[in-house]
């Protein structure tokens, strides 16, 4: 999971709506569950932000004076910084390996309607990059499996390069599902919005 | 593409649609078959009156001829050779004669020729310079006619003009090489002194023909008429034919309306057989776009498709045709017997054929071009546009709007009755679609409580299919045939109830007729001489009442051959009471026994341009001035009719000899037994033919139908096309679906009911169409009845045939649907496949 | 060099009635002489209608289609007529609407016109070899394999010695390796015949054989990221966690 910067989706989090420790925690087990960060991951990553000054504690937090996070309760708040380096992180193209994940992560933790142009750039970007790795693959002959005149070491390859296809396949089918339904969403909202000035 | 790849593709699919082609094949055949046996009829019948006049007129310009059979002075050839401007002259006496050989009698025109004619003359007397005849006593016949009669070459042959009869020897056979085509014309050929003698007309002839100086024809006709003196007629010397066609007219006509009819259906039959393989067309047509052909190329293959269709159906039709002419047709009209010579040869012109074969090209071009829509457009892979419900409701507009010029020409211009004959079957076609569409839709309410599957089955194709050309011209081809029936059929039988009208009136006016014996007797025209004391012998027969003389013959008034008929003045009916046009029937009938009254049928009054009341002078051969009493139908004879009193007739002719004697019997005595016994008397002084009231009818009603036969052939030619037609196209249909069924039959159809909903289909389909056809036809029938009134004058009661209509309409669909039922139990007997 | 043939911008929209399906809204692409391009994208994606925007078979709405430097939209009927005859050749993977001709008879239907019957039909026998479809010069499309039928199609095509080969799902119905043969040809075809040839197809193993990929979706085609700055970065996560480069 190295290529996945948990410390951008908890900053997504603090973004989507102000919180504290183990509020903020609950909230990303129940959707992002996959990462499996723990309460004292959550703290950490807490700190780190805050060290960064991309959070701060909410002014609320100023009238018990405490010490103890976990006693006090503290909100973190998104700093000006932080909703910067929120952006970068969002319009930048996901490393491939931890595609999946870093997809549904950032899909989980932005807002939208304004970030989601965003998103679909970004899985379009995910398109491209799986067509370019098909590009690099090499012709299949997946049929010479059966030729027991091809070495078994060979025939393994092929498989497993068969697989890499189908696998890529259905990331571009997915991708390509998605993506045309944040479209839709994002034309549909456009309309409503336009439809009923404020 | 080249010849051979054009061959080679119709070769290759050829193989699967063969027996479509066939069909195709048959209806452009039978089509162009009857098309070319009425032109062939037609022209033949014209065209033999033609060969004859030529064969006489040859190459003079003019004809001084006489107005009565009696003919005139031969003298008169000196003063018309005296002419200025008269290069030749030569007289002609012809009279018409029965020929009497071992083996039968022969109405001829016995032409009495002076040897001058040969040089003058056309083929038929050119012989004469070289032949001894000119020298001898004796008579020249053409080949086939003295074979038929049984004379051979120096044999006796008895000739009867008027009541002699007289032996000559038969000088000479003509041949085909000596006369050409008239060597099938009823002609007699003798030397002029020959033929006045024998027939009593010493130093007459009848007419003199004339060869003016070149330029001087403005002249010369000027003295002629001059000379004429209005006793005589001064015409063109190829007048005969004018006259003829005139006569021949309605026949013609008639058999032309129904050869137009017989191609229709003989088109849609064809058109319908080649829309079974147009789907295989098509499919080409989108092949060979696709594998990169430009629009030409497709069209220059369809054509390819067209020509071989249209080629092969022509000839094969050309060669049904000639049959059908032959056997069917080559009767002539016994009406026209009997003003005119004519023969029996077929005169085949170019043009016939030409009509004919293009028509068959033609139909073959339209429906094989049907897929044309396919081809032009630029993009093919785009899909047909579906919805045509605007379409559909301009047509059945146009339909009314038909219907609409239609009703118009019924009401206000009967005389347009061809045009309005088009407009109404435009309209039917227009119109059909709607009503087939409407009776489906009718019968599926009418049947949707019904427990049985097969009305169901049996509309499931025909809803789609109501769109489909191939199901509309089927149904058309029904619905013409039984149109063209019914209409025409139906003016038909008003046309004969009206002509039988006019005979039963005519020969009403006496229990027993004495006429001049021959074939033209049956309209009393050949006047005879009655002694005296003949007469009184017959007014001694025990149940006679009383003896009259009725005079009457044919008089050429303008280029109408007219019908003269003088009844005695005492004559129950002097006009023949239904036949009346305009005027009062009583007070018409009394002026007429009065005397110096005539009345015309409208033709003959249309030429002298008189109404009722003017005066006219007819061109009789003494002109005595008439005042126009009524205006009657053409009692029949198509020409036209003239009736005045037998008295003012013998003035008018110059000549008291009656051509019939009226004798009236006693109440309460059998006209049988009189007849016989004024046979008996008449025997011995003079041949007359006697008949009873009875049988005279019984000759006119059988010559009138005679002379419609051919109108009665051609109705039942086109209502069997049809039916063929319609049973060969819905067959191939139902064979070209057995996909469809054998799909049907995975949900478990049985047979028999795929079978029973596959013939309720059919029935209703062509049903649909003749149902139509039928309607239509009632209304055609109306049409044709008034433009026959209006254009020939005919006598025409009208009366509707509505069950006759319905007979027609439901044999043509038994007949159908019968012919169907082997091939739609064929067809459901394939297996069940999934996914048909 | 020149592409054979170039989509530039184009676009396409159909009407079912009242409403309008925006099918291509914004379509670029070359195809060069030689060169196998593969079109990828779910079923209605508009992968057909672009391959007859290509051929000129239908017009674009708007963009440009050119083929060897000529533009199809102002090429006449017949012009088009003959280039796809001689040179665009599309391969009919539903065979031949006349279902009675025997397959000698409709791989030779193209060059009827150029060769007359005997000379077309010997072509038309040898092309049927070439793909390996020689059992089927005399039989009827009806009782051909799947396979047999794609091949025929490809022949069809072939016989014409075409410039540009446009392929609508060549693979679909095949086995694994029926459909490695199929992809074969039209691989060498492109390799060794030097034709330009277009598919489309809905199967990505399918698509590891041509030369250049692209993705139709939503009516524009996405072309392939440019390769990662490493050069090997080839990297595919598995749900495993296994790695494969």
């Amino acid at each position: 999971m190295s290529g996945l910067s948990t410390k951008h989706v908890v900053l997504g989090l603090v973004l989507q709506r102000p919180g504290y420790g183990y509020d903020l925690q609950q909230r990303l087990a129940s959707r992002l569950g996959f990462l499996g960060l723990s309460e004292n991951a959550v703290y950490k990553i807490l700190d780190r932000l805050e060290e960064d000054g991309w959070i701060k504690p909410t002014d609320a937090n100023e009238d018990g004076g405490g010490t103890t996070r976990r006693a006090l309760r503290v909100t973190y708040e998104a700093t000006d910084i932080g909703r910067l380096r929120f952006k970068e992180w969002l319009a930048m193209p996901s490393d491939r390996a931890v595609l999946r994940d870093e997809l549904q992560a950032k899909a989980h933790v932005t807002s939208d309607p304004e970030d989601l142009p965003l998103v679909l750039r970004v899985a379009e970007e995910q398109q491209r990059a799986c067509l370019s790795e098909l590009g690099m693959l090499k012709r299949p002959a997946l049929a010479r499996v059966a030729d027991p005149e091809v070495p078994w070491m060979h025939c393994a390859k092929m498989m497993t390069d068969e697989f890499s296809v189908r696998w890529l396949q259905f990331m571009v089918d997915w991708l390509d599902a998605i993506c045309e339904l944040m479209e839709e969403r994002i034309q549909r909202t456009a309309a409503l919005t336009h439809s009923t000035p404020q | 593409m080249p010849l051979s790849s054009l061959i080679h593709l119709y070769r290759v699919r050829l193989r699967s649609r063969y027996v479509q082609e066939l069909l195709a094949l048959a209806g452009i055949a039978v089509g162009v078959a009857l098309v070319f046996a009425a032109l062939v009829a037609n022209t033949s019948l014209t065209g033999s009156v033609r060969q004859l006049t030529s064969g006489i007129v040859g190459q003079t310009r003019f004809q001084l001829a006489a107005r009565s059979a009696e003919g005139f002075d031969q003298r008169l050839l000196v003063d018309v050779k005296r002419i200025e401007g008269v290069k030749a002259a030569a007289p002609i006496l012809e009279v018409q004669a029965n020929v009497i050989g071992p083996s039968g009698r022969r109405s001829v025109l016995f032409v009495g020729a002076d040897p001058r004619f040969a040089r003058l003359g056309g083929v038929l007397l050119r012989h004469f310079t070289a032949a001894q005849l000119s020298q001898q006593q004796g008579l020249a016949l053409p080949a086939p006619l003295a074979t038929a009669l049984g004379i051979s070459l120096g044999a006796p042959v008895r000739v009867q003009i008027d009541t002699n009869t007289v032996p000559v020897l038969l000088g000479a056979q003509l041949q085909q090489s000596d006369i050409g085509a008239l060597v099938h014309s009823p002609v007699a050929i003798a030397p002029l002194a020959f033929a006045q003698k024998i027939s009593g007309l010493t130093g007459r002839v009848t007419r003199i023909f004339v060869e003016p100086e070149p330029g001087a024809d403005r002249r010369v006709e000027a003295a002629l008429r001059h000379l004429a003196a209005g006793r005589l007629n001064v015409r063109a010397a190829s007048n005969d034919v004018a006259v003829f066609e005139q006569a021949a007219y309605p026949t013609n006509q008639s058999t032309a309306l129904f050869s137009v009819f017989s191609a229709l259906v003989g088109f849609l039959f064809a058109f319908s057989a080649v829309l079974l393989t147009v789907p295989q067309r098509r499919r080409l047509v989108a092949d060979l776009r696709m594998a990169g052909h430009e629009p030409w190329v497709l069209v220059e293959m369809l054509l390819f498709d067209a020509l071989v269709l249209g080629v092969a159906g022509s000839l094969v039709g050309l060669e049904l045709g000639d049959q059908i002419s032959r056997h069917l047709f080559g009767s002539v009209p016994g009406y026209l017997a009997y003003a005119f010579a004519i023969g029996s040869q077929r005169v085949v012109s170019w043009q016939s054929i030409a009509i004919a074969g293009s028509a068959g090209l033609v139909a073959a071009c339209v429906a094989v071009l049907a897929p044309l829509r396919d081809i032009l457009a630029r993009h093919t892979v785009t899909d047909p546009p579906a919805a045509d419900k605007r379409a559909r409701q301009w047509t059945a507009l146009a339909g009314l709007a038909c219907l609409a010029a239609t009703t118009v020409i019924v009401v206000a211009a009967p005389r347009a009755a061809l045009a309005g004959l088009v407009a109404l079957t435009v309209a039917l076609l227009l119109l059909l679609p709607s009503l087939l569409r409407w009776i489906i839709r009718a019968f599926e309410l009418l049947t949707r409580t019904m427990k049985t599957p097969v009305p169901t089955l049996a509309v499931l194709e025909l809803r789609s299919g109501v769109s489909k050309t191939r199901t509309i011209a089927l149904a058309a081809t029904g619905a013409i045939a039984v149109f063209a029936t019914v209409a025409i059929g139906g003016a038909h039988a008003d046309l004969q109830r009206g002509l039988d009208a006019a005979a039963y009136e005519f020969d009403a006016n006496a229990d027993v007729w004495a006429t001049f014996p021959g074939t033209s007797n049956a309209f009393a025209i050949t006047p005879f001489v009655v002694p005296a004391a003949t007469t009184a012998a017959l007014r001694d027969i025990p149940g006679v009442r009383n003896v009259r003389v009725y005079r009457g013959s044919f008089l050429n008034v303008g280029d109408h051959r007219a019908w003269v008929q003088a009844p005695p003045r005492t004559a129950t009916w002097p006009i023949p009471p239904t036949q009346l046009r305009k005027g009062d029937l009583s007070l018409a009938t009394v002026r007429i026994r009065e005397g110096g009254w005539t009345v015309l049928s409208q033709a003959v009054a249309d030429v002298e341009h008189v109404s009722i009341g003017d005066r006219v002078t007819l061109p009789t051969p003494v002109p005595i001035p008439l005042r126009v009493a009524a205006i009657s139908t053409n009692l029949g004879w198509p020409p036209g009719a003239v009736v005045l009193n037998a008295d003012d007739y013998a003035r008018a002719w110059g000549s008291p000899a009656p051509s019939a004697l009226q004798i009236g019997v006693a109440d309460g005595m059998s006209a049988d037994r009189v007849a016989a016994a004024v046979r008996r008397t008449l025997g011995a002084n003079l041949p007359a033919k006697v008949e009873t009231r009875r049988q005279r009818t019984a000759l006119h009603f059988a010559a009138s139908r005679e002379g419609l036969s051919r109108l009665t052939q051609i109705s039942i030619l086109v209502l069997i096309s049809a039916m063929l037609s319609m049973a060969a196209a819905m067959g191939g249909m139902i064979w070209q679906r057995r996909p469809s069924i054998a799909a049907l039959k995975v949900h478990g159809y049985p047979d028999l009911e795929l079978w029973r909903a596959l013939l309720l289909e059919s029935g209703l389909l062509l049903g649909t169409g003749c149902l139509v056809g039928a309607a239509f036809g009632l209304y055609g029938q109306i049409l044709l009845s008034r433009a026959l009134e209006a254009i020939t004058g005919f006598p025409v009661f009208y009366s509707t045939a509505g069950l006759v209509a319905v007979a027609i309409l439901a044999l043509v669909t038994a007949v159908a649907v019968a012919m169907l039922a082997v091939p739609g139990y064929l067809a459901v007997r394939v297996r069940p496949a999934p996914g048909g | 060099m020149m592409p054979l043939l170039r989509l530039e911008s184009v676009a396409k929209s159909y009407w079912r009635g009242t409403r309008e399906l925006r099918v291509l809204t914004d379509v670029s692409l070359d195809v060069h002489a030689g060169e196998l391009v593969g079109v990828y994208g779910k079923q209605e994606a508009g992968k057909t209608t672009l391959l007859k925007l290509a051929g000129g078979f239908e017009p674009p709405d708007a963009g440009t289609v050119t083929f060897d430097g000529r533009d199809l939209s102002g090429v006449s009927g017949s012009a088009i007529a003959r280039l796809h005859r001689e040179e665009i050749a599309w391969v009919e993977r539903s065979g031949p609407e006349s279902r009675e001709l025997l397959m000698r008879v409709y791989v030779a239907l193209p060059m009827y016109r150029r060769l007359g019957p005997i000379k077309a039909e010997r072509r038309a026998v040898a092309a049927l070899a070439k793909v390996g479809a020689e059992d089927a010069a005399d039989a009827r499309w009806s009782s051909l394999s799947n396979t047999t039928r794609m091949l025929v199609a490809i022949a069809q095509a072939l016989v014409r010695e075409p410039r540009l080969l446009l392929v609508d799902d060549p693979t679909a119905g095949l086995g694994i390796v029926d459909r490695e043969r199929v992809m074969g040809l039209l691989h060498s075809a492109a390799e060794d015949g030097g034709l330009g040839v277009l598919m489309a197809v809905p199967d990505m193993p399918a698509m590891m054989h041509a030369h250049e990929v692209r993705s139709l979706s939503r009516g524009r085609l996405l072309a392939p990221a440019d390769p990662p700055p490493d050069g090997h970065g080839t990297v595919v996560e598995f749900p495993g966690g296994e790695r494969s480069a």
